[in-house]
């Protein structure tokens, strides 16, 4: 089964199940998660189904198109239930079925994998899932994010979509893998792997990256107090990213990287915290009759 | 109506293979207090379980509460009842506010007792109370809300079983309402199994292809591991708790073989098993002589239904980690040692505490500074020194960084590469022992002087900056390096003494004196006392034996030890005497007061002096001589002679001169035989 074959599978198997396919995010994310299709949208309790696919970069895992299975950008595919549904386990396996996989050929497990990023003030509880030892999803039951409890609590579905096709198609080597019929992997991708390894190990300006990330932290701030959460947040997605670039680049003392990691949490805590109350001050403004006919 | 027998089953998502002994535990303690205290008397009880079933089992359940009889004393007979013995209106009033009537009047000794009976309820509708109380009461490192609920608990819950006998026991928890249905295997028996009676319930899960007895589960995987091995041509390699593991891991367990490319056997053995029970969960393969073979063992949850299948995905993973792992080592010892030490200048130890850099060389010196203590040859002082500065380098390693429990086994392994000795690479390895209480000791005494100022030089940092472990408050894990150090200077280290290592730390780490010290060295006490505890000494004892002031602990101990031995002797009724009669007036001088035989009045002072005298030569000998029975035995002696004195001698004179140099007399005594041990708070 072809990469983008299993995409359209998935998409098929949520959108069945009142998912809203959303396009991937077009700010750098290092995680599904990021997005805000799932870091504001978990938040608050109005229901929320989505997936979408969503490319995301870890600059330090660059390897320069040379290793087989580690990557600067990997697929991720997202699912996001809120409230967490009854039987999502089930749900879950029976979309690893409509990828043509006979679970009862299979060894699939559940394994104790608790979730932490405190860069989102962020935690949930449950378990890496094996496809014969493979993982090839993380499963998450949110409990906090943005440093506010999770109520209703959202389950994420975050299948590794390499991992996944590697095994599907039965291949060593990530840039092996067939996209599309006449095109894989290694066409698509080996060139940026390159590229953007050199550039995130061995050629960023760390005096550069390191004031964007000062300038990306003053402007979401910024808009934070004119209460624009969404552009705020994409500014706190670039501190992020400027980050994990300091990070590659080995830069960073620990004392400093604490305080870094520190201060992008402030500000998507605050994201969170504004974006609650917007959206309490329209539900509360939607049930006051005076505002009504 | 007869006993009946009660099964509960609680459906869930994957609880954590760590915790499920844990929860089968507090459901059968809970289980038992609750139906106590609900009066539902019953047989036998116990609990199994699965990733995805809390499971208990009680029989014979009687069918009705316990009715509960009290008493509640009312006014004197005399009162309530009137001569012709009929009952007043005292009587009435007093049975009406207790809610009985006349007949549940009841006289004893002169009082009016009303007698109050609750007639107990029929066990499943007290069970309908009692189980989800108990689901209730569990406790979870970290529990979880699921859903739109609010309930917390391991894992979402699913589904619940509960019957008593043939009848549904009607509760609900977490949203679920309880039933007859329980599930079957996810894949081998997936769907409902409706159970008729509670007596059948192991039958239709063992029909569902569930194995439920977590012990029988362990069973069936140790032997399937080893058969799979066998036919690989090998025997499993053990590694401590991946049993235990995969056994809660799994509800159907089926063993399988596979291989992985020879060349990869260049990689050390705790590499290879590391990734294998790392990211799999799988057994490494030995053959008869202990080598490591091209094998792994895994155990599936299923059956053997296109086993080859999950033999060939595992190998596919496993190849891909070996390939990491190789690649780490190789870059790993590409990377010569001089590139490694700076990096340890940029891995902070915590905030204010300093670099873990910092730390390497605080510990060289402070090692430098107690190799004497410990009895280090020269050359041993050299290896110390060395591996000292070096015991942390690995963690500037690839290795390390994505298997940090290989610290300190990538340290001995990649020391070779850097050119360093045998004994130093193994002393590396060594500091990081004993990991756990259970865990070996090092072999090399300067492996274990490293490990010794390393934790030491971690905790005064803690504590003196005021990060102490409280309560069940330890992410540090303070407690365990205590553990560990008093492990060490109880064995592999005699001769260094407590509180004159801490104080070498602080000098080296430039810290403020200050009370921090001696909680620092309370805090190490209490494991002494717990570890000596466990090695069967008497908290008493060894509370004497530290009370006398040792700040070696493998002396303390040795004495404590004697001291057992010697209180079970006949002359330890006599030391106890000597001590009881002079400590009563001996604190009345200060240590060190003189004693003049010159101002002595009566023979029996003299006498007693005497026998100090002798006795003080022999005794301190013995002391010297680490003969602390010897030296108890000589004290004892001084039971005559100090007898004598006491019915000779009125110490309490109105002659100062002639008082205090009684006193001082026997505080000399006092001082002597409390040398190895304050004997005041012993009894015989």
């Amino acid at each position: 089964m072809t990469f983008q074959e299993i995409i359209a599978r998935l998409h098929r198997f949520w959108a069945d199940r009142g998912c809203a396919l959303v396009q991937p995010y077009d700010v750098e994310v290092g995680a599904g998660t990021m997005s805000p299709a799932t870091f504001l949208r978990v938040l608050g309790p109005e229901p929320w189904r989505v997936a979408y696919v969503q490319p995301c970069r870890r600059p330090a895992d660059g390897r320069f198109g040379e290793n087989p299975n580690r990557l600067y950008q990997h697929h991720q595919y997202q699912v996001i239930l809120k409230p967490s549904p009854d039987d999502v386990q089930q749900l879950y396996l029976d979309s690893l079925a409509s990828l043509g996989l006979d679970l009862t050929e299979h060894d699939v497990r559940f394994v104790e994998d608790n979730w932490e990023a405190p860069t989102l003030a962020a935690w949930g509880l449950g378990w890496e899932v094996w496809l014969d030892s493979m993982e090839v999803t993380q499963f998450t039951y949110f409990q906090q994010v943005g440093g506010a409890e999770s109520r209703p609590v959202p389950v994420e579905l975050a299948y590794g979509l390499e991992r996944l096709a590697a095994y599907l198609q039965g291949v060593d080597d990530v840039y092996d893998l067939v996209w599309t019929e006449g095109l894989t992997y290694r066409d698509l991708f080996h060139r940026a792997e390159v590229e953007h390894s050199t550039y995130s190990l061995q050629q960023a300006d760390p005096a550069a990256v390191g004031s964007l990330f000062d300038l990306h932290e003053a402007e979401a701030g910024r808009a934070l107090d004119q209460c624009l959460v969404l552009p705020a947040y994409d500014h706190v997605l670039r501190c992020s990213h400027n980050f994990n670039l300091l990070d590659a680049r080995g830069v960073m003392g620990a004392a400093q990287r604490t305080a870094m990691l520190a201060r992008v949490q402030r500000l998507a805590r605050r994201c969170a915290q504004t974006y609650l109350q917007q959206r309490a001050d329209a539900a509360s403004a939607a049930s006051d009759p005076s505002t009504g006919e | 109506m007869p006993a009946r027998d009660l099964v509960l089953e609680v459906g869930t998502e994957e609880i954590p293979a760590r915790l499920l002994g844990d929860l089968l535990g507090q459901l059968a303690e809970q289980a038992r207090r609750q139906l106590q205290e609900a009066r539902l008397a019953h047989g036998d009880l116990r609990t199994l379980g699965t990733p995805r079933r809390l499971v208990l089992l009680v029989e014979a359940v009687s069918p009705c509460q316990a009715d509960q009889v009290t008493e509640v004393k009312g006014p004197p007979a005399a009162v309530a009842f009137d001569a012709a013995g009929m009952p007043t209106r005292a009587a009435e009033g007093f049975a009406r506010t207790r809610g009985v009537g006349l007949p549940d009047l009841m006289v004893r000794e002169g009082y009016v007792y009303a007698v109050q009976r609750l007639t107990g309820e029929p066990a499943a509708v007290v069970l309908g109370q009692v189980l989800p109380r108990m689901l209730g009461r569990l406790e979870f490192e970290r529990p979880m809300r699921w859903g739109a609920g609010e309930v917390r608990f391991i894992r979402p819950v699913r589904w619940l079983l509960a019957l008593l006998d043939d009848e549904v026991v009607n509760f609900e928890f977490a949203g679920v309402r309880s039933g007859r249905i329980t599930r079957g295997h996810r894949f081998l028996a997936p769907g409902d199994y409706p159970v008729s009676r509670a007596g059948e319930y192991l039958s239709v899960i063992d029909r569902a292809q569930v194995v439920v007895d977590p012990a029988r589960r362990r069973q069936l995987v140790e032997r399937a591991v080893r058969e799979a091995a066998a036919a690989a041509g090998g025997r499993p390699r053990p590694v401590p708790g991946l049993l235990e593991e995969v056994a809660d891991l799994v509800e159907h367990p089926a063993a399988f073989a596979g291989g992985f490319d020879p060349a990869y056997l260049v990689l050390p053995v705790p590499v290879l098993t590391t990734v294998m029970r790392q990211h799999q969960r799988c057994f490494p393969v030995e053959d008869g002589e202990g080598k490591l073979q091209p094998r792994f063992i895994g155990v599936r949850c299923g059956g053997r239904h296109r086993l080859d299948q999950v033999v060939r995905g595992n190998e596919w993973v496993l190849r891909a980690r070996l390939a990491d792992a190789g690649f780490f080592y190789e870059e790993d010892r590409r990377t010569p040692l001089a590139a490694l030490l700076p990096r340890l200048d940029g891995m902070s130890f915590g905030e204010g505490l300093g670099t873990v850099g910092d730390r390497a060389r605080r510990t060289a010196a402070v090692v430098r500074r107690l190799a004497g203590d410990a009895g280090l040859s020269e050359e041993e002082t050299a290896v110390a020194v060395r591996a000292a500065e070096l015991a942390k380098a690995d963690l500037g390693t690839r290795m390390v960084y994505e298997y940090p429990e290989l610290a300190g086994v990538m340290g001995r392994e990649y020391a070779a590469g850097w050119g360093e000795p045998p004994p130093v690479a193994q002393a590396i390895h060594d500091h990081y022992l004993p990991r756990t209480a259970d865990d070996d000791l090092p072999g090399s005494r300067a492996g274990a002087l490293v490990g010794l100022v390393d934790r030491l030089d971690a905790l005064a940092a803690f504590h003196s900056a005021g990060l102490e472990a409280t309560g069940s408050q330890d992410p540090l894990g303070q407690r365990r390096m205590a553990h560990a150090i008093v492990r060490l200077l109880t064995s592999v280290l005699p001769g260094v003494a407590l509180r004159r290592a801490i104080g070498q730390v602080r000098e080296v780490q430039g810290l403020a004196a200050g009370a921090w010290e001696e909680r620092l060295a309370d805090f190490l006490l209490i494991r002494f006392r717990g570890l000596m505890l466990e090695r069967g000494l008497g908290d008493d004892v060894v509370g004497a034996v530290l009370a006398a002031g040792s700040d070696r602990l493998d002396v303390a101990e040795a004495r404590a030890r004697a001291l057992v031995r010697f209180r079970s002797k006949p002359a330890f009724a006599d030391l106890l005497a000597v001590q009881v009669r002079v400590s009563g007036l001996a604190g009345r001088v200060a240590s060190g007061q003189a004693v003049n035989p010159g101002e002595f009045r009566e023979a029996a002072e003299h006498d007693l002096h005497r026998a100090l005298t002798a006795v003080r030569q022999q005794v301190l000998a013995a002391l010297d001589g680490g003969d602390y029975e010897a030296f108890w035995t000589g004290a004892a002696a001084l039971r005559g002679p100090v007898d004598a004195f006491f019915d000779a001698v009125l110490v309490m004179t109105e002659e100062e001169a002639l008082r205090t140099n009684r006193l001082a007399l026997l505080r000399a005594i006092l001082d002597l035989i409390s040398r190895p041990a304050d004997l005041s708070g012993l009894t015989n």
